[in-house]
């Protein structure tokens, strides 16, 4: 059931949500050649511990890590390891908070060192993705035209959208009603009302939209081994512009 | 994702004649149906059977009173919902008949 919740609530979130913000930055400061996802994670799951927050992916559904750390061809949901970071890489870091009963979900793909003048754009694409996303999220509209203008403005650039995996709620949970996909048909689907907190995430593939799982049973890569990009915030509905909860 | 409200919880109504009012839950009707009161527009004694689909919720426990009373089988007063419902909204800041 798709819930609403009470300013009281969406403040709550956004403290939640600006330490998620934060251990983000600092994940992405912490994206050299050199490093290996396991550091990545260990920096953000301390600062979280610090916060006396909890880092919410950590044994959720039995994720082994604080933050899912996807480099190039991997989508979501990678599982940070002692992989060394090579200049060019590109480096999803998707990242959950729990506090004071509320979560907060955010991602970002940062470039290590010098990355391809393709691979920055599709990085900028998917950031704008989410941008084209959430300029059509305002009560009164629905969740097909946040679909609509995310995929619309990856296809315009020549990119693809990932259609097995989607946004959600976000608030008691960390998954909540309702999913909230990358595609869309405008006017279509659930209507957005005031108080509505959802994680709109765009997945943009530089290929086909089509993914696998590993064998981890975990991380998702792209099935023509070409790169992806995912960026995300938690934001709540409201009848003029949508307050994005995971900023600093 | 969570697909069940106790009884005792609120929602909020979004499509239909009474879109934008509040509601306690006090039970449900197969899968897909809750029954709703608000001790107002609707009494307890006549609920409004909605389509969760139709609802959103506000909180799992609007009140821990009436949840317990419901769960009991203890009757509610009309003036104990809009007591409670009132207390609720005005504490968590919704704005009623938004």
């Amino acid at each position: 059931m798709v819930t609403i919740k009470s300013a009281r609530e969406i403040d709550l979130m956004r403290k939640s949500g600006a330490i998620a913000a934060e251990a983000l930055r600092l994940g992405g400061e912490a994206v050299k050649p050199g490093a290996t996802t396991k550091e990545i994670d260990r920096i953000m799951h301390d600062y979280v511990k610090k916060k006396n927050a909890v880092p919410a992916f950590l044994n959720y559904g039995g994720f082994p890590a604080s933050a899912c750390i996807s480099v190039n061809n991997e989508v979501i949901h990678g599982i940070p390891s002692g992989r060394r970071l090579n200049d060019g890489d590109i480096v999803s870091i998707d990242f959950g908070v729990l506090l004071n009963g509320y979560y907060s979900d955010t991602a970002a793909t940062f470039c290590c060192g010098n990355v391809s003048d393709e691979a920055r754009k599709l990085v900028e694409v998917t950031k704008q993705c989410f941008y084209e996303g959430i300029a059509a999220a305002a009560a009164g509209n629905r969740l097909g035209d946040i679909g609509y203008a995310v995929e619309r403005y990856a296809l315009k650039n020549g990119f693809s959208v990932v259609y097995d995996f989607v946004g959600h709620g976000v608030g008691t949970q960390l998954h909540e009603d309702p999913s909230v996909p990358n595609y869309g048909r405008k006017g279509k689907g659930l209507r957005l009302s005031e108080g509505m907190t959802i994680a709109v995430e765009p997945m943009i593939n530089q290929g086909v939209p089509e993914v696998e799982e590993l064998q981890d049973g975990w991380t998702i890569v792209t099935s023509d081994g070409k790169l992806s990009a995912h960026y995300e915030h938690t934001i709540a509905i409201t009848d003029k512009e949508p307050l994005i909860l995971t900023s600093l | 994702m969570n697909d069940t409200v106790d009884r005792g919880g609120i929602v909020l109504s979004s499509a239909g004649h009474d879109k934008g009012k509040f509601f306690f839950v006090i039970g449900t009707d197969g899968d897909n149906y809750l029954l709703l009161a608000d001790g107002k527009f609707r009494p307890i004694e006549k609920p409004k059977k909605k389509k969760i689909k139709h609802c959103r919720l506000c909180a799992q426990c609007g009140s821990e009173k009436i949840a317990e009373k419901l769960a009991g089988g203890v009757k509610v007063e009309n003036a104990e919902l809009r007591k409670a419902l009132n207390m609720f909204l005005s504490e968590e800041g919704m704005k009623l008949g938004k």
